[in-house]
């Protein structure tokens, strides 16, 4: 096997994690300020409560470094892997979001890998961004970047009809490029959440209806032989 | 990084549970598929290493446990009809007529086991395998139990030769001892003279020597020509490698299942008095 591997994380870890994500999921809804950070977002509290989104107000024993950080957990069947942290606000220095120590890349929300009915899922960029879709109804996963985009993370989506709704930017555009075999692009107007806040529901599945006019092309071209 | 996990070794090798229709096999030759295994199931080609394959993966699904199964040999279509037929017992031409006319039928046998049971279907490469088990950990925050090869020729390089083939279950020996994971290998037995008739599984010596060093367990099936044209019949499977049960290298000890190859079922097996000619051991 290759070096760069990826091995399933102890029970005793996802148990204190798991346990951790409870409490700041209790603490982010004693926080008006740091449950406004979501729901500014778009998201509604049964979404911010489903996600397990909490808030490090009070940080359990070792995350005293995240402490006042917005947590994001990542599940998995039931239990929690690892938690992403976002900042609270934006007009302070320092990154906006970490990851634990030595912790690897992955998917967020690969419970729709666990889903054969996900046939069509999107394939976005941050957390938030697949919250919005899923609150939507649309099976996403959001992918980590450009930089941090490993093989396998491309294997778990390549049975399933993907539409890439990366950010319309340099990163975006790059990711998008990396993930071009597995389905469509999707342009938006600006981010899924950018788009969803400005634009609501119908923004989102006007651009989506656009996507599945590219798809048709698409099979249009495979049904004709196409040139290759 | 592959150090720090083989010095870990935290997975044990457990059994995998029995699998109906299989209790001849694992009576009667004592043959135990543990997980941290390579298990390689050689025959002719059509003498019904896919359907063994299949069955055991199905059964092992149903159970609870996870099954990757890299299907190099068959495509989607056929594999979706195989799997649909042994779940059903719909002959695999009726399913095909069914896929079209109650596709939602064929979907929830599918989903039944959608989730324990994922296919790649085409050639993969070391690489690719590796990749793939890699997704497998990030959707289930676990190694597969199961790995199926089908089978070894069809891997990508493998075709190419002896030696492609040798790295190839070297790479399938560690992944088994990396994830922990039963890895059931399929391959065709050489063409040679070591075969001996068609109605009796190959002997060991029918797999070239060094793809025989790897696994822990070699079974070779034989079923006869009335049984390939499409009935249901007996199918013998020999232990020709077995440290823990029994073995003979020639294969003339084995089990006998009664098989339905339209339907791609193993089926219940009665008492044990379904066979003639077998050795003891």
């Amino acid at each position: 096997m290759s070096d760069d591997i990826l091995s399933p994380v102890p029970r005793h870890r996802v148990r204190a994690l798991t346990s951790a994500a409870r409490e700041y999921g209790r603490q982010l809804f004693q926080d008006d300020a740091a449950l406004a950070f979501w729901r500014d977002r778009g998201l509604t509290d049964d979404t911010i409560r489903d996600a397990g989104l909490g808030y490090a107000r009070v940080p359990v024993a070792g995350h005293e470094k995240y402490r006042g950080m917005l947590s994001i957990p990542y599940w998995v069947h039931g239990g929690v892997v690892t938690i992403r942290w976002r900042r609270l606000g934006d007009g302070w220095g320092g990154p906006k979001y970490l990851s634990m120590p030595d912790e690897p890349a992955r998917l967020y929300g690969t419970d729709v890998l666990s889903d054969p009915a996900a046939v069509e899922v999107f394939a976005c960029e941050g957390e938030g961004d697949r919250l919005v879709l899923s609150q939507l109804g649309l099976a996403a996963v959001a992918f980590p970047g450009a930089q941090t985009l490993k093989p396998w993370m491309r294997m778990a989506l390549r049975d399933r009809q993907v539409f890439i709704v990366t950010d319309p930017d340099a990163a975006g555009d790059q990711l998008a490029e990396q993930l071009s075999g597995l389905g469509p692009r999707v342009h938006l107007p600006g981010d899924v959440t950018e788009t969803f806040q400005a634009g609501g529901k119908g923004a989102i599945l006007e651009a989506l209806a656009e996507a599945l006019m590219v798809q048709e092309a698409h099979i249009d071209d495979y049904l004709t032989g196409g040139d290759d | 990084m592959l150090t720090s996990l083989l010095v870990r070794g935290d997975a044990q090798a457990d059994p995998m549970p029995r699998v109906r229709g299989f209790d001849d096999l694992y009576d009667h030759m004592q043959v135990v598929f543990r997980r941290r295994q390579v298990v390689m199931i050689a025959g002719r080609p059509g003498h019904g290493k896919s359907l063994v394959a299949l069955a055991l993966s199905n059964g092992w699904a149903e159970q609870g446990r996870s099954v990757l199964y890299f299907s190099a040999d068959s495509g989607p279509d056929e594999q979706v009809q195989r799997l649909v037929a042994h779940r059903t017992g719909m002959p695999v031409g009726d399913v095909e007529d069914c896929a079209d006319s109650a596709p939602r039928y064929v979907h929830d046998e599918l989903a039944a086991v959608a989730g324990k049971l994922r296919f790649h279907f085409g050639p993969i490469t070391g690489h690719g395998l590796d990749n793939e088990v890699m997704a497998h950990v990030m959707a289930h925050n676990a190694f597969p139990d199961v790995i199926v090869i089908d089978n070894l020729q069809d891997m990508e390089y493998a075709e190419s030769g002896y030696h492609e083939q040798t790295q190839f279950m070297v790479h399938l020996k560690t992944l088994s001892e990396v994830t922990g994971s039963l890895v059931l290998v399929l391959h065709h037995a050489s063409e040679t003279s070591a075969l001996g008739d068609t109605g009796s599984p190959p002997p060991r010596a029918a797999i070239l020597n060094k793809l025989s060093q790897k696994p822990q367990v070699i079974l070779t099936v034989a079923a006869s020509p009335a049984i390939r044209d499409g009935g249901s019949s007996t199918m013998r499977i020999a232990a020709v490698k077995n440290r823990t049960g029994r073995q003979k290298e020639d294969g003339s000890l084995f089990a006998q299942l009664a098989v339905d190859f339209p339907t791609m079922r193993v089926m219940a097996s009665g008492p044990r008095a379904l066979g003639s000619g077998r050795e003891s051991a």
